[in-house]
């Protein structure tokens, strides 16, 4: 049994303490935000907030997140709407198959968080390690910066 | 103006002659391609043929009485935005918003079959036909209008579904549409909008699966959870050409949450109760096994040699003598090679199947080619084609053929062995990498023999590839784990598809007016190695050759290579995107800074649909051969823009992919593995490394939709070879384009 | 308390020079608002590349904040240092400095109205910069657009938020005047020392500081000095490189942030390397040159062949031997490498080998902890080479196995024996 809280809310997952986060989150918790790419912490389409501080779930143990915070792409919203950084994603229109985004988007709010005024040079910098296949890098630096602008 | 020398649009002619005499002729072959003739204006069956194949109006569309419109479609989305570009062609020509759609694509029992999704023929098959069904819907909702309102057709007015006659009276969709009304099959007269009336196409209408997608909702079917499902995983041999010869699967029946072990022949596959469970069984099924592994792979160094050797059967695909008999003052001549490439879709593939009580298997999957797939999927579990369902589910970009249709087959394959439960498959990073079929590693030779003033006279190219098209089809021994299978299915020995356009000859043929010209491929029917459809086919590495060719020519004729290519292109519409991405750089007013330089290059995918020019500009370091490339400027034609925005994404995807391959992509190999496994095995461009870029999407109102997604690979590789070039002053004809090699090339040149 | 030692010295040093020194520095007249065409752009640009090279943005800069607006934090053993704005602002920048006042802040760490700056402004090297250079950057300077940015009061406790002890200080540490060059040594050299020894102040992370907070010299310089809970490491005899230093690796490294042989810049070396991405391959060849005449340069092939044979020994990958026996501790950080690390780190990978790493053969975990713990980002230049952060992945415990693996693995130096310590503090200050 694990304790933790998920966007907000108090929650239980039967998973065992090594049970892997990426899983729990999406198969016990029914969260769709975050995605399996690698399982290697290699493309960062895993990517969810545990106090703030992005992870890559795919190689975190469940028991990481007990009696934490864990925040996924959902989690994100305001009130039921899209956070402003997701606007200015769907405003740019910034994805091609959007796969990558749930991960681009919570490393996007980290970086905001620690730096509210990022620099075009700020942002590749920061997402360098989140892989887009499609070619949507442009549009996503783009709709980053209208975010914080 | 002087109307007399207008091109008339077909439109326009419709609009003068009162009904159309149009062809869309030519069923898809095979693969899935178009031929040329497809966008033709004479001769043949007067229906787009995705139309043709699936006549009945009701087949595509749905007037609902709850005032929505219900679109079923047989092209699927993957990210390339189709699905809201199809529908917005609909809710042009139909006269409803947009948000009155409901689109249904890819369901193999309720939509239209419109074969694979693939060649960038969304829009001119897909979309067309669309169009051609929505325009003859409304003309039949406006015939009952006039039935109900006692009013002339003609003189009726449509806003939003809602008709209004002459006399004020209206009427709407939603009450008219009753029973059996659009029972009945397309005929070729549908009364089409005049382009210039558009309200909704060419307009950027914001893209229906994205936002969902930005805010956590459900969107993928590697996001689906339905209730009872269980976890999937198979294991895969050590090579290609592994037999498995014993195993003993007791201690992994026994291990935590495995529900099944499924084994046949050399195919093993477990079933478990949660993710991690199937994923540490499958772990250890994957070492548990006795195999005879043959080391008889080539190797990736050795690949372009064994091309060259490997039996083959020469196809002339176009041969143009040249009249007059000068002889070429010199023959300049070059060879290119390019690499097996990945699709490396970011997410691995994945797929939901459960096998119902009523025998039917129905399938998740994010296959291109749903219809052709369950079929397959069929023959492997040998039942009726009916008896297999599959429901396209968005997945990860792919790109072509990659994974997608094995993980349905190797779901099905589970889900078979539990009927009742509903299996959820997804593979592994390593699976993904190592299993799927590559873009095929392909040599191209160009020679051309040119007069004293450089131009040329004589043009040859030979281009050699092993097959670029093993999608199912239909066919069991093109899934994967149908080979392994006890009795094995074979895969079917590749054929070159006939035609000039279609697998490695993609573009092979300049549309260069030059006199002679003489284009042979060499299909080399052996795999090695597993390939199939990868974005744009043969053309990425002919245009890349071709198009850094001609800048040789240029650079041995010493003149500017935009000028040199604009010699030999007579054809407006190349001329225009040409020109209009040397406008967008700045191509005549640049100034030169130290090891930086400029390239430019252009092609006509498949030589008939979209015309894309790509002009780039890179700095490379001497120290490290390392190439930065600062900025791209592309201009694209792709017919009558439905979404401006959607192109311009389409675009700078293609710019993006293509840097990718072309500056650090190859996969290696040994003689007995694969070793590109993950991504840090197999780098692929990331945020640092991607250029701005500026896009100038070209409409031309009222011609046909020629597609997007494809047509920048191309360019994009040739142009940016020819930049470092102009800054390097090394020609590379290997890719990728390694620092590694610029830096060798750069050495090689100074000593 | 040492510290507080030192202050009482420097204390009583103060009163004995306070007569000599306190007005000795007046107010330098504020200058009315320069015209935008006041300099002229080759200078402005020779500016601009200077300031990069001095990484004057790193500390004049504050996360999120206008470039050179100044407010980062700076954190020294005697407490909380805050940067000040230099952009062109007249009330709160350096709008109404003229250039002879700017001189006087580079040369002597003296501001405008008289005041003292503290030494984490590296005035004893900028005070070597050439006359021509000052004002190149000062025209730099004050074409930026202005800033209005209050610089926020620094957290210095006492004794050392009393600025006349500078003048104690300045009298011990600070040698004025631009650099004179070494007539024995040849003009690359030189150069290099000139940029390194300058600008470029090298010296003020990588050479040790001694209770005064200045630093040391002769034998000690450029020996490794731990700042902001980082590790510079040493660039002389003692440099823990691996495979020693060359000249094109070191070129590599600054202009780029990576060498194969070495690895990538991480931590407070990022912005640095990033800021010398402007440097020209002829300075960076400068300042190696002047950095390697402190290495050791016998045997470097042979060394080089070792080192590189050794990491292929133990690199982690299918072919790669048995590994030697382990502790508990090892055998458990090796689950965890094998698990999170070695997707990337092992053999095949555009990874370059842990066993040429500084960070693993250092005398100090820190980096170690911090790159596990944060992560890297890229520099610049360094393209497709980060690093995801692992920090919340891994307990304290997992951590400490992790890194007494890495070490035991990757090199033959001796274990780290305060990892678990480091660990805990590098945390708390993480928060
Ligand atoms: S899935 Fe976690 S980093 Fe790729
Ligand atoms: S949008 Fe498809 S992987 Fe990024």
């Amino acid at each position: 049994m694990l304790n933790f809280q998920l966007n907000g809310h108090d929650v239980t997952a039967d998973a065992p303490d090594d049970a892997t986060l990426l899983w729990v989150l999406t198969d016990d918790l029914k969260q769709h935000g975050l995605k399996f790419g690698c399982g290697l912490s290699q493309c960062g389409a895993c990517d969810v907030m545990i106090d703030g501080e992005v992870v890559r779930s795919c190689q975190t143990k469940a028991s990481s997140a007990g009696g934490r915070s864990v925040t996924t792409l959902s989690g994100l919203m305001e009130n039921g709407k899209a956070s402003k950084l997701q606007q200015a994603f769907i405003d740019e229109q910034a994805a091609q198959c959007g796969y990558c985004l749930s991960g681009m988007i919570m490393t996007a709010q980290a970086l905001i968080d620690r730096n509210p005024k990022p620099t075009e040079a700020d942002v590749r910098a920061a997402l360098n390690g989140n892989l887009c296949r499609c070619g949507t890098h442009t549009r996503i630096i783009r709709a980053v910066l209208r975010a914080t602008e | 103006m002087n109307t007399m020398l207008k091109k008339m649009t077909r439109r326009e002619l419709l609009a003068t002659t009162g009904f159309l005499t149009l062809t869309f002729a030519m069923p898809s072959n095979l693969f899935g391609q178009q031929a040329p003739e497809a966008l033709g204006i004479a001769g043949g069956s007067g229906l787009p043929h995705d139309l043709k194949n699936n006549p009945m109006l009701s087949a595509w569309l749905r007037i609902n009485s709850d005032g929505t419109v219900t679109l079923l479609i047989g092209k699927v989305e993957f990210g390339q935005g189709n699905r809201t570009a199809i529908g917005q062609v609909c809710a042009e020509e139909l006269d409803v918003d947009f948000s009155r759609l409901q689109i249904i694509a890819g369901d193999t029992k309720l939509c239209p079959d419109e074969g694979v999704t693939s060649g960038s023929t969304s829009m001119p098959d897909g979309g067309t036909a669309v169009q051609y069904a929505s325009a003859e819907v409304r003309g039949i909702l406006l015939g009952l209008a006039a039935e109900k309102l006692g009013q002339p057709a003609e003189t009726m007015k449509v806003k939003d579904g809602t008709v209004t006659a002459a006399n004020g009276k209206t009427t709407t969709y939603w009450e008219l549409v009753v029973g059996k009304a659009l029972d009945v099959n397309a005929t070729e007269k549908p009364i089409l909008k005049d382009p210039a009336t558009y309200t909704i196409e060419g307009t950027s209408v914001p893209r229906v699966d994205i936002p969902a997608k930005m805010t956590g909702g459900e969107s993928f079917v590697q996001d689906m959870h339905p209730d009872g499902v269980v976890y999937g995983m198979v294991a895969r041999p050590p090579n290609y050409r592994s037999k498995l010869t014993s195993i003993d699967t007791g201690p992994i029946e026994k291990m935590p949450g495995v529900i099944k072990v499924v084994r046949n022949g050399s195919f093993l596959g477990v079933i478990a109760k949660t993710k991690d469970e199937a994923m540490a069984a499958s772990a250890a099924l994957g070492t548990a096994g006795k195999w005879d592994v043959p080391n008889d792979m080539i190797g990736n160094a050795g690949i372009y040699d064994w091309l060259l050797k490997a039996p083959s059967s020469p196809n002339i695909i176009h041969d143009q003598k040249r009249a007059d008999g000068a002889a070429p003052v010199k023959t300049i001549e070059a060879t290119f090679q390019r690499p097996y490439v990945m699709h490396g879709s970011i997410g691995t593939s994945a797929a939901i199947a459960q096998l119902g009580a009523d025998g039917v298997m129905t399938i998740h999957t994010h296959s291109q080619s749903v219809w052709q797939t369950a079929e397959a999927i069929a023959k492997m579990l040998k039942v009726d084609t009916d008896k297999v369902r599959c429901i396209h589910t968005q997945g990860s970009g792919c790109y072509g053929h990659n994974m997608a249709d094995d993980a349905a087959a190797d779901a099905a394959l589970l889900a078979a062995a539990v009927p009742g439960t509903t299996v959820k498959l997804q593979y592994t990073r390593a699976q993904e990498h190592q299993w799927e079929p590559y873009g095929p590693a392909m040599v191209i030779k160009i020679k051309a023999g040119v007069d004293g003033d450089g131009n040329v006279l004589d043009w040859e190219t030979d281009v050699w590839s092993t097959s670029h098209a093993t999608r199912p089809g239909g066919n069991p021994g093109n899934l994967l784990s149908a080979r392994y299978l006890d009795p094995p299915f074979e895969q079917p020995t590749p054929k070159e598809i006939p035609g000039p356009n279609f697998g490695a000859g993609r573009n092979a043929i300049p549309l260069y007016e030059f006199p002679g010209q003489t284009v042979t491929t060499h299909f080399v029917s052996e795999m090695p190695i597993r390939v199939s459809s990868t974005r744009s086919l043969g053309a990425y590495a002919n245009v890349f050759a071709l198009e850094s060719f001609i800048d040789e020519l240029a650079h041995d004729a010493k003149v500017d290579p935009l000028e040199y290519r604009l010699r030999f292109l007579k054809d407006d519409r190349a001329r225009a995107v040409l020109t209009k991405a040397a406008d967008l750089f700045g191509w005549s007013n640049y100034k030169r800074k130290p090891n930086q330089g400029r390239g430019i290059a252009f092609a006509r995918y498949k030589n008939y649909a979209a015309l894309t020019a790509v002009a780039i500009e890179v700095r490379v370091t001497p120290r490290s051969g390392r190439v930065q490339v600062l900025r791209a400027s592309v201009a694209d034609d792709s017919g009558q823009v439905v979404n401006p925005n959607g192109i311009a994404t389409q675009m700078e995807g293609a710019v993006i992919q293509s840097l990718s391959w072309t500056l650090k992509e190859e996969v290696r190999f040994s003689d007995s593995a694969i070793l590109s496994a993950d991504w840090a095995s197999y780098p692929i461009i990331t945020f640092q490394e991607v250029p701005s870029i500026d896009v100038a999407v070209i409409n031309q109102p009222g011609m046909p939709f020629l597609g997007t997604g494809e047509a920048g690979q191309g360019p994009t590789a040739a142009a940016v070879t020819n930049a470092i070039f102009d800054a390097a002053g090394v020609r590379l004809r290997t890719l990728p384009l390694t620092p590694d090699r610029v830096k060798a090339a750069m050495d090689a040149k100074k000593s | 308390m040492r510290y507080l030692i030192s202050a009482l010295i420097l204390l009583s040093l103060a009163i004995v020079g306070l007569y000599a020194w306190v007005d000795r520095y007046s107010e330098i007249d504020a200058i009315k608002p320069l015209a935008a065409n006041a300099f002229d752009k080759v200078v402005i640009d020779k500016g601009a590349s200077l300031v990069a090279i001095g990484d004057c943005a790193v500390c004049h800069t504050k996360p999120g904040g206008d470039s050179l607006a100044g407010g980062r934090e700076i954190r020294t053993p005697f407490g909380t240092i805050l940067s000040t704005n230099i952009t062109p602002d007249v009330d709160t920048g350096i709008g109404a400095w003229s250039l002879p006042a700017f001189t006087r802040a580079l040369r002597e760490g003296v501001d405008r109205l008289g005041g003292y700056l503290y030494p984490a402004f590296p005035y004893d090297h900028f005070t070597k910069v050439k006359d021509d250079d000052i004002a190149a950057i000062y025209a730099y300077l004050m074409t930026l657009p202005p800033v209005s940015a209050p610089k926020p009061k620094n957290e210095l406790p006492f004794p050392y938020n009393v600025r006349v002890l500078l003048a104690g200080w300045n009298f011990l540490f600070l040698r004025q005047g631009a650099y004179s060059p070494d007539q024995t040594r040849n003009d690359q050299w030189n150069r290099g020392a000139y940029l390194v020894e300058g600008i470029g102040h090298c010296g003020a992370c990588h050479t040790p500081r001694n209770i005064f907070g200045a630093e040391r010299r002769s034998g000690a310089r450029f020996a490794g000095e731990t700042l902001e809970g980082w590790h510079a490491p040493a660039l002389n005899m003692a440099s823990p490189a691996p495979a020693p230093w060359t000249a094109d690796a070191m070129v590599n490294f600054l202009l780029d942030g990576w060498d194969g042989d070495h690895g990538i810049a991480a931590g407070t070396m990022t912005p640095v390397v990033n800021g010398l991405g402007s440097l020209s391959e002829d300075d960076a060849y400068a300042i190696a040159t002047y950095i390697l005449s402190f290495q050791d340069q016998t045997n470097v092939d042979a060394r080089t062949k070792a080192a590189k044979s050794f990491a292929e020994k133990v690199d982690f990958g299918p072919s790669s031997p048995a590994p030697p026996p382990l502790d508990a501790a090892s055998e458990r950080g090796e689950a965890t490498f094998a698990r999170v690390c070695a997707n990337c780190h092992r053999a095949g990978t555009n990874t370059a080998p842990l066993a040429l790493s500084s960070v693993v053969s250092g005398p100090d975990p820190r980096n170690l902890i911090h790159i596990i713990d944060q992560g890297i980002e890229p520099p610049q230049n360094a393209l497709d080479h980060s690093m995801p952060a692992f920090g919340r992945s891994l307990s304290a415990s997992d951590l400490a196995d992790l890194v007494t693996f890495v070490r035991s693995r990757f090199s033959e130096k001796p274990a780290w024996s305060n990892v678990s310590v480091l660990i805990t503090e590098a945390r708390a200050a993480e928060q």
